[in-house]
């Protein structure tokens, strides 16, 4: 009897080895028939040809023993009365022999059923015994039994073979399915996957498109090489990147640039993450991020622009607002100058169509005063414009103010105004220019008086506050909203505000405080007073010098 | 004949006078005002038919407010301005206020008594 290997190649799943795999159902059990006995080896041949099995024979307990080494059986029937090893002896073998060690064996015997010899059977893990003379129907069910196991038993071994190769299978087509997933991934993120190994400096990298952004940096075995392909410019960037990684057992993130096959720069960013479990290693993925980049120089570029645009623009603004300023310089000029020019053509006009000659030296002496009052506007301006600054020497304000003080009650109407002052005898000298501060006091005194419809007291005091020394000019006039004092250092601001007269007075002020690197602002209720304070500082800095 | 009342504002005392004695000359009945509260004042009394103003004064009321304000009080006010400010300016500033003429300084009489005399038909003298 032989067997049928061609059945083996019905199971499905080639590409994993057939011989791992049990005989499949429809195989025949192996069956071995052992006795010293040919007439009797042949009894029970005839007896379970029936079952339409593999019937093997072994003529001795030692033949039994080779078959046994070399194929699996469904049953062995053993006789139990054979010369050298008996069938116990022969059974005990078997028994020992891992492969054989649960199949089952019928003893059979022909000398008697004692129970001896049923107990030294059972407890050599025999799972039968039968007696001679053999009853064919009985020997035949018993094996049938035992075949039948075996092929339950095949059958499960198979089924469970087959679970584990399409286990196996599923595994790997997962596992493949992974990786190629990740490939794809990697590629379309425009990343390859490292590992660098602390100790050995050894430096792996996930497989790459050929000629790719990172080609030449994946070919590189070491650290040492790999700084060999990125930019002189970025190594020791990168190089104390990686090394402080490891010193610090931290993540990090690097840019740098890398040189491609064809010679470009092209920018990388690599993430690593130190891990130690079979030594030190740093794992981690390297990513084109040149368009990223790029687009970052790009838009960098475009801000620069941008700034340069804004500035553009700015500075149009400010010519054009300096413009329109200059438009309302221009108009505050025409309308200060036009009023002189406005009674010199009247009064000459007048004389000349109305006048009788005893009013021609008033009519004169009108067009003379009105001249010099344009003379002075026009001095006036030009004092504005003045581009030159008076020099500064250091001075004490408080002695600035008393002269100023002196020379205000020359010009305002003393019986209106009164004067009181309270001036630091302990000022800091600050550097200023006497002739020009007198002017800002005077201008702001004689703006006091002349705001003032009635009597008017005005107070002067100086002091010091922190790097500063400072003058107030204060009046109980009748004060101005808070319109008026946001515009009243403009020049010509509101010409009907103003009181110096060419309607630069306050403007002046301003210049010239500003000249001296102070301050000059205003405090006003309506019904309550102005008050004025100039600010000088001790140390000069800032625009002027 | 009643002659034709005309008030003049201005803080100038050389124009105000000269503008004075001119109208007075032409036949005018004429007050004077140098601030904005005279010139309110006077008007109370005096009930002008015409304001001649200048625009701008040295205080927080200007010759615009006065003219608003004997306007309301005297809707058939006749009101020319003069002003050392391009004319545009003040116009923009007008907000309705319907008026005569603005004169732009220097000034010469003639405009304003030929404007007079269309609006009154007063002959000059």
């Amino acid at each position: 009897m032989t067997t049928e290997p061609a059945v083996q190649e019905k199971i499905p799943g080639a590409g994993v080895a057939p011989s791992s795999l049990p005989p499949a159902l429809s195989e025949k059990a192996d069956i071995l028939l052992v006795d010293d006995s040919q007439i009797k080896l042949l009894t029970l041949h005839s007896i379970l040809e029936d079952l339409n099995q593999n019937l093997v024979t072994a003529h001795s307990g030692r033949e039994a023993l080779r078959k046994v080494l070399t194929q699996d059986f469904a049953v062995i029937i053993l006789d139990v009365h054979m010369p050298e090893l008996d069938g116990f002896e022969t059974a005990e073998i078997i028994r020992q022999r891992p492969r054989s060690e649960f199949t089952p064996i019928i003893f059979v015997s022909a000398i008697n059923q004692s129970e001896t010899h049923a107990a030294k059977g059972y407890s050599l893990g025999a799972v039968d015994y039968i007696f001679t003379p053999i009853v064919p129907d009985i020997l035949r069910a018993k094996v049938g039994v035992f075949v039948e196991l075996a092929r339950k038993t095949r059958e499960v071994q198979r089924q469970a073979a087959l679970l584990r190769q399409m286990e196996t299978r599923e595994h790997q087509r997962a596992l493949s399915g992974t990786t190629a997933r990740l490939k794809i991934a990697l590629e379309a993120g425009r990343m390859t996957a490292w590992e660098w190994d602390v100790a050995t400096d050894h430096l792996i990298w996930s497989p790459v498109q050929e000629g790719g952004f990172l080609s030449a940096q994946v070919a590189t075995k070491n650290l040492g090489e790999l700084l060999q392909t990125v930019f002189p410019a970025d190594r020791e960037r990168l190089k104390e990147a990686v090394e402080q990684a490891v010193a610090q057992r931290r993540e990090y993130r690097v840019e740098y640039r890398t040189i491609r096959p064809g010679g470009r720069a092209t920018w990388i960013e690599m993430r690593g993450r130190v891990l130690e479990d079979e030594g030190t290693r740093i794992v981690g993925v390297c990513t084109d991020v040149d368009e990223r980049k790029r687009g970052e120089e790009e838009l960098t570029r475009h801000r620069d622009r941008l700034e340069e645009i804004v500035a553009e623009r700015t500075e149009q603004l400010q010519r054009s607002e300096k413009l329109a300023s200059i438009g309302t310089l221009a108009a505050g000029i025409a309308h200060e100058i036009n009023n002189p020019l406005n009674s010199i053509l009247l009064t000459a006009n007048h004389a000349i169509r109305y006048g009788k000659p005893e009013e021609f030296p008033a009519a004169f002496q009108t067009i003379s005063e009105e001249a010099q009052r344009g003379g002075r506007i026009v001095k006036g301006i030009l004092k504005f414009a003045k581009e030159e600054k008076a020099a500064k020497t250091p001075g004490d304000l408080s002695e600035v103010a008393r002269h100023a003080v002196d020379l205000a009650r020359s010009y305002a109407d003393s019986s209106r105004l009164s004067l009181e002052l309270n001036l630091s005898n302990s000022l800091p000298l600050v550097p200023l220019s006497m002739t020009e501060m007198e002017q800002v006091i005077i201008n702001l005194i004689k703006n006091a008086a002349e705001a003032a419809r009635d009597n008017v007291k005005v107070t002067l005091s100086t002091f010091s506050a922190d790097n500063d020394v400072c003058l107030t000019v204060a009046d109980d006039g009748p004060g101005m909203p808070a319109e008026t004092t946001r515009y009243i250092f403009d020049p010509f601001f509101s010409t009907k505000r103003q009181t110096g007269g060419s309607g630069l007075g306050l403007s002046i002020c301003h210049g010239i405080v500003l000249d001296h690197g102070g301050s000059i602002t205003v405090e006003s209720k309506v019904g309550s007073g102005t008050k004025f304070t100039i600010k000088l500082p001790q140390s000069q800095e800032g625009p002027s010098s | 004949l009643t002659k034709t009342k005309v008030l003049i504002l201005d803080d100038d005392p050389v124009a105000r006078d000269i503008f004075a004695r001119v109208l007075t000359a032409e036949g005018y009945d004429v007050r004077m005002a140098g601030t904005a509260k005279e010139a309110m004042d006077l008007a109370d009394t005096f009930k002008p038919q015409a304001l001649v103003s200048d625009w701008m004064l040295k205080e927080e009321l200007d010759g615009l407010d006065v003219a608003r304000v004997l306007r309301e009080r005297q809707p058939e006010l006749r009101i020319f301005f003069i002003t050392g400010l391009p004319a545009d300016h003040l116009k923009n500033q007008l907000n309705g206020l319907s008026i005569c003429r603005i004169y732009e300084k220097p000034a010469q009489f003639d405009p304003l008594l030929n404007d007079l005399e269309a609006e009154f038909g007063q002959k000059r003298a």
